[in-house]
C-alpha cells in the first residue's frame, strides 16, 4: 500500500514504512528528471539519494538507478531508499517496482500525464504530504517552502510584467522539426505563452504534429523555436533562421517578418518547476518580438 | 533493349496511369486542422509544398522499386528487397550517430537539420562495408551479400539503440519519427533536381542492363556461357541498386515494403522481362508511395497524420502474403 | 573446335579433385566423358568451358587457354549443358531458349528451329517453372543449340538424365547431326551403354579424390570390358546386335539363344 493519492492515511504493510518524516531521514529516489528538479526547487537536494541518468544538474556523486524504463533495482535495493518518485507520461506503474516497494516499505509516487502549468503546481502541492508525516514540523516547512514555490511561478507567470511591451500575435511554439511537432492547448509552454497575452496559433490539443501546408495555412506571425541547449555550455548566439530549418523557407508572416526565436533554456521540454526559469526566458523573447529585433545574444 | 510486347505497353500505360490518378489525388487532397477533408486546387502558396510531396516521393518510390528489381535479380532471391543490404539501418544509424553528436558536443549543425545529409553518409559507408566483406574469391557473391547484410544490419540496430540509450528523450523521439518515414514538403530547389536526376538516370541504367538481367537468371556458368560478364555486372548492379537505396532513405527516411512489393505487383502485369519490368515497377514505386503520402495526409489519426512507412507496411505486410499465396511472389 | 587438355589438376581449396588429367576432343566427332559418380567429371567440364581456372596444367581450345575466354568470345565458341538447369525467373520456354542468343544477334529462326528440334513447339508459350524436370532440360539443350556456333563446342553435363527414352533418343541423334556438322561435342554421361552407342571417342576417369584419367581414344579402345569393371565394379559385355553393329550391355547378362527355348 505505497502507491497514495494525496492526503492518505499511513501505510498498513509490513515492514514498517519508512517515509516517517524526519527530513534528516529523507532517501528519495528520482527517476525522472523533472521530478528532481522540483525537489531542487523545494530545497530538498540533500535528500536526493538516487537520480536518473538525465538528472545532470544533480550532484554526479549521487548514484544513477535508472528511469522508469529502465530501472536498477538491484541499486535501487542497496541505496534502500524511504521514497521512489516518478513523473512520467506512462500511464500504470511498474509491477516490480510496485513489489519491490511493498517488500521493502518504500513509498512509490507516480505522477503521469503532467502536461500543464497546473500540473505542475499539483505536483508541488503534492510533495510536502508525501514526504512528511501528517502534523510534523517538517511538513509545515515544506508546505511552506511549496507555497513560496508557487509563487515563485506565480510570479514569474504573471502577466501584469510590463505586459504592453510583450508580443501578443499569433505564435508557434516549435519542439520538433521532421516532422514539425508544436506544443497545442493545455502544454505547459502553451499556458506560458497565453499567460504573458500571446495567442497559441495552434488550437488544437496537446503535442501537434504538423505539416508545412498546415502551417503555411495557420499562418503564424510569430515562430519560437524550443531548443534546449546541453547544461554546462555556453550559450552561443544563433541564427534563429538556421535554427528553424525548413520552416524559415516558408511563405508566413512570421518568415517575411524576421520574427522567428529561439528558446534555449537546458529545461525547456521538462514540465517542471524550471518554468519559472522558462518563463523569464520567454518573457525576453516575447519582449524582442514586440519590438521586432534580430535575435542576437 | 529488346522490343516491349502489346501486353507490357498496356500494363505500362496502366501504371502510368496509376501514378498520375495518385499524384492528382496528393494536389487536391488536404485534411485541415478541424479534420475536414477537402478536394480543390491548392491555393498559390501552398501549391508548391504539394508539388514537392509529389516529386519527393515519386522519386523515392522509384528509386525504392528499382532497387526492389536489382536486388532480387543479383540475389536471385523474391524477399530481397532494398533494406536487405542492411542500408537502411546503416542510414538510421547515421541519422542517430549526428543526433547524439549534435546533443553531446553541441554541434549547431548537427541539431534539427535535416537528416538527409547524415542518412546518407550512413548509407553509403554501410554499402562500403558490404560490398567489401560480400565478395567471395575477388567477386560478389549473392549468399555472402546476403548474410553480411543481416549481419551489418543487426550490427547498426545494436549501435544505434546503444546510442539511442544515451540521448535524451526529446531525440529519441526524433529518431522514431525518422523511422517510420516522412515525405519532405520541401527540399532545396539544387537537390530536387539532383535527386530527380539520379533516380531516371539510375531507373535508365537499369533498363539497359535488362537483357543482362535476363541473362543473369539462369545458373553461373550457363550464364557465363551464354556470354554475360556476370562479375561486372553484379558489381553494377549492386553499386546502383545502393546508390538508389541510398538516395531513397536520405530524402524520406526508411520506408519499408515498396521495394519489396512494387517489383512482384509489375510483375504480374509486365511479365518477368527485366527491362519493361524495370519501366512498371518505378511507374508502381512512384504510384505506391505518392499514394501512401494521400494516405497519410487524408486519414485521420489522433495525434496527427499516419507517419507514411507505417502505411505502406500496414498495406504492403498483408499484399506481400497474398501475393506469396496465390503463388505469384516469384522471381 | 579442338580441345586439349594437358596434365590438369585442379582442386577446390585444399581438396583435390582432378590430378594429371590429358586429353583431347576432335570437331565433328562427339565425345563421352566417363566415370562413377564424384569422380570429377563437372569439375573437368567446367575446367574445359573456362569457368574454373586450372590449378596446374592447362585446357586449351583451339591453341587458346580456356578460362582467358570471356563475353561474347565465349559465347561465339562455346554452348554449355549443365547437369540441372536453373532459372530463376518465370519465363516462358521460348524466351529462356531466345538467352542463348544473348551476345549474339538476335536470330529468331535459330531460335524457333531449335525448339521444333527439340519437340519444345507445343510447351513454347508455357512458362518455364511449370515445366517437368526432363522438359526443362530440353530447353536448356534448346538454348544451347540456338546459341551454338557452325564449328563450335557443345558441352554437356549428364543432360539426358531425367529424359524419357524417346526424347533421350532424339536428342542423341540430334547430338550426332551436330557433331556431323562438324560441332565438337563433349558430353558427360552415366549411362556406359548408351555412351558406347552414341560417342565416337571416350575418356574414363576413375579413381579419386582426386580423379585421373584412366583412358582416352576411341570407344573400341577405351570401352574394354575388363577396364570398364576396374572402375564401375561391374561386369561389361559387347554384344552383336542381329541388325548389325555391337551394343555394351552392362551387369552380368546371359544371352539367350531362342533356338534353345
Amino acid at each position: 500500500m505505497t502507491l497514495i493519492a494525496a492526503g492518505c492515511a499511513e501505510p498498513e504493510a509490513e515492514p514498517a514504512d519508512k517515509g516517517d518524516g524526519q527530513g534528516s531521514d529523507l532517501r528519495i529516489a528520482s527517476l525522472s528528471p523533472a521530478v528532481s528538479r522540483t525537489l531542487v526547487d523545494l530545497g530538498l537536494e540533500a535528500g536526493i539519494v538516487g537520480r536518473s541518468p538525465f538528472c545532470d544538474f544533480l550532484d554526479p556523486a549521487i548514484p544513477i538507478v535508472g528511469d522508469l524504463r529502465n530501472v536498477n533495482y538491484e541499486r535501487l535495493i542497496e541505496l534502500d531508499p524511504t521514497h521512489v518518485l516518478v513523473q512520467t507520461s506512462q500511464k500504470g506503474i511498474d509491477p516490480t517496482l510496485r513489489e519491490l516497494a511493498v517488500e521493502h516499505g518504500w513509498r512509490l509516487e507516480q505522477w503521469s500525464g503532467v502536461d500543464s502549468i497546473d500540473d505542475i503546481e499539483r505536483v508541488v502541492r503534492e510533495l510536502p504530504a508525501i514526504l512528511c508525516a501528517p502534523g510534523s514540523g517538517e511538513l509545515e516547512e515544506l508546505t511552506a517552502r511549496s507555497a513560496e514555490l508557487l509563487n515563485t511561478i506565480a510570479a514569474a507567470l504573471a502577466p501584469g510584467r510590463g505586459a504592453g511591451e510583450l508580443w501578443r500575435g499569433r505564435t508557434l511554439l516549435v519542439y520538433a522539426l521532421t516532422p514539425v511537432g508544436v506544443f497545442g492547448r493545455g502544454t505547459y509552454l502553451h499556458d506560458v505563452l497565453v499567460r504573458f497575452g500571446a495567442t497559441n496559433a495552434v488550437s488544437a490539443d496537446g503535442w501537434v504534429e504538423l505539416t508545412l501546408e498546415d502551417i503555411t495555412r495557420l499562418n503564424p506571425q510569430a515562430i519560437i523555436v524550443i531548443r534546449p541547449s546541453p547544461r554546462g555550455t555556453a550559450v552561443k548566439p544563433t541564427d534563429a533562421m538556421e535554427a528553424a530549418g525548413v520552416l524559415a523557407t516558408l511563405d508566413v508572416d512570421a518568415v517575411r517578418a524576421g520574427r522567428i526565436e529561439i528558446l534555449t533554456h537546458p529545461d525547456a521540454l521538462m514540465p517542471s518547476t524550471a518554468i519559472s526559469e522558462v518563463a523569464g526566458e520567454m518573457c525576453r523573447i516575447l519582449r524582442r518580438l514586440k519590438e521586432g529585433s534580430v535575435p542576437g545574444s | 533493349m529488346s522490343s516491349i510486347t502489346r501486353r507490357q505497353a498496356v500494363g505500362l500505360l496502366l501504371l502510368l496511369m496509376l501514378a498520375v490518378i495518385a499524384a492528382v489525388l496528393r494536389l487536391l487532397v488536404y485534411r485541415d486542422l478541424s479534420g475536414v477533408l477537402t478536394w480543390s486546387r491548392p491555393e498559390a502558396d501552398v501549391a508548391g509544398l504539394r508539388w514537392t510531396a509529389v516529386a519527393v516521393a515519386a522519386i523515392a518510390g522509384t528509386a525504392l522499386a528499382v532497387s526492389g528489381v536489382l536486388l532480387q535479380a543479383l540475389l536471385r532471391n523474391p524477399l530481397a528487397s532494398p533494406f536487405i543490404l542492411g542500408i537502411s539501418s546503416g542510414a538510421a544509424l547515421g541519422v542517430m550517430t549526428a543526433m547524439y553528436l549534435g546533443y553531446k558536443l553541441g554541434w549547431e549543425a548537427l541539431q534539427g537539420g535535416t537528416n538527409t545529409g547524415p542518412a546518407l553518409v550512413g548509407a553509403v559507408i554501410t554499402l562500403a562495408v558490404v560490398y567489401l566483406l560480400g565478395q567471395r574469391r575477388g567477386w560478389l557473391d549473392p549468399l555472402s551479400l546476403v548474410l553480411i547484410g543481416v549481419v551489418v544490419s543487426a550490427i547498426c540496430g545494436a549501435l544505434i539503440m546503444f546510442l539511442h540509450y544515451l540521448v535524451p528523450q526529446g531525440l529519441k523521439v526524433d529518431l522514431v519519427a525518422w523511422m517510420m518515414g516522412h515525405i519532405p514538403e520541401r527540399i532545396g530547389r539544387g537537390g530536387l533536381l539532383l535527386a530527380g536526376s539520379m533516380a531516371i538516370a539510375g531507373m535508365a541504367v537499369a533498363v539497359s542492363m535488362g537483357r543482362a538481367m535476363d541473362a543473369a537468371t539462369l545458373a553461373d556458368d550457363e550464364a557465363r556461357s551464354v556470354g554475360l560478364a556476370l562479375g561486372p555486372l553484379r558489381v553494377a548492379m549492386f553499386l546502383l541498386a545502393g546508390a538508389l537505396t541510398s538516395l531513397a532513405v536520405s530524402l524520406a527516411g526508411p520506408i519499408g515494403f515498396v521495394g519489396l512489393i512494387a517489383p512482384h505487383a509489375a510483375r504480374l502485369l509486365i511479365g518477368p522481362r527485366h527491362g519493361p519490368l524495370v519501366l512498371g515497377a518505378a511507374l508502381l514505386g512512384a504510384a505506391l508511395l505518392v499514394g501512401a503520402d494521400v494516405a497519410s495526409q487524408a486519414i485521420n489519426v489522433a495525434t496527427g497524420r499516419m507517419p507514411v512507412g507505417v502505411f505502406t507496411a500496414l498495406i504492403g505486410g498483408p499484399a506481400f502474403i497474398w501475393l506469396l499465396r496465390s503463388g505469384r511472389g516469384q522471381v | 573446335m579442338s580441345i586439349t587438355v594437358r596434365n590438369l589438376s585442379f582442386s577446390y581449396g585444399r581438396l583435390p579433385v582432378l590430378e594429371q588429367v590429358s586429353a583431347e576432343a576432335e570437331a565433328g566427332r562427339i565425345t563421352a566423358l566417363l566415370g562413377p559418380n564424384a569422380v570429377g567429371k563437372s569439375t573437368l567440364l567446367r575446367c574445359v568451358i573456362g569457368a574454373l581456372r586450372p590449378g596446374a596444367g592447362e585446357v586449351l581450345l583451339d591453341g587458346r587457354p580456356a578460362h582467358r575466354l570471356r563475353g561474347r568470345r565465349i559465347a561465339r565458341r562455346i554452348a554449355y549443358v549443365p547437369q540441372r538447369s536453373v532459372v530463376s525467373a518465370a519465363f516462358t520456354v521460348r524466351e529462356v531458349v531466345r538467352l542463348g542468343r544473348y551476345a549474339l544477334e538476335m536470330d529468331e529462326k535459330r531460335v524457333d528451329e531449335a525448339i521444333e528440334r527439340l519437340e519444345l513447339t507445343e510447351v513454347s508459350e508455357r512458362p518455364y517453372p511449370a515445366l517437368s524436370v526432363g522438359q526443362q532440360q530440353r530447353v536448356a539443350l534448346a538454348r544451347a543449340v540456338a546459341q551454338l556456333a557452325v564449328r563450335g563446342l557443345l558441352v554437356l553435363d549428364e543432360p539426358m538424365a531425367a529424359m524419357d527414352l524417346r526424347h533421350a533418343h532424339n536428342c542423341f541423334s540430334l547430338l550426332r547431326r551436330l557433331a556431323d556438322q562438324g560441332v565438337t561435342v563433349l558430353i558427360a554421361m552415366h549411362d556406359i551403354s548408351a555412351a558406347a552407342t552414341i560417342a565416337d571417342d571416350a575418356w574414363l576417369l576413375a579413381g579419386g579424390p582426386p580423379g585421373r584419367l584412366v583412358a582416352a581414344g576411341t570407344v573400341a579402345e577405351v570401352m574394354e570390358p575388363d577396364r570398364l569393371e576396374d572402375v564401375f565394379g561391374l561386369g561389361f559385355e559387347w554384344v552383336q546386335r542381329p541388325s548389325g553393329g555391337r551394343v555394351l550391355l552392362a551387369g552380368t547378362c546371359s544371352v539367350v539363344d531362342p533356338g534353345t527355348m
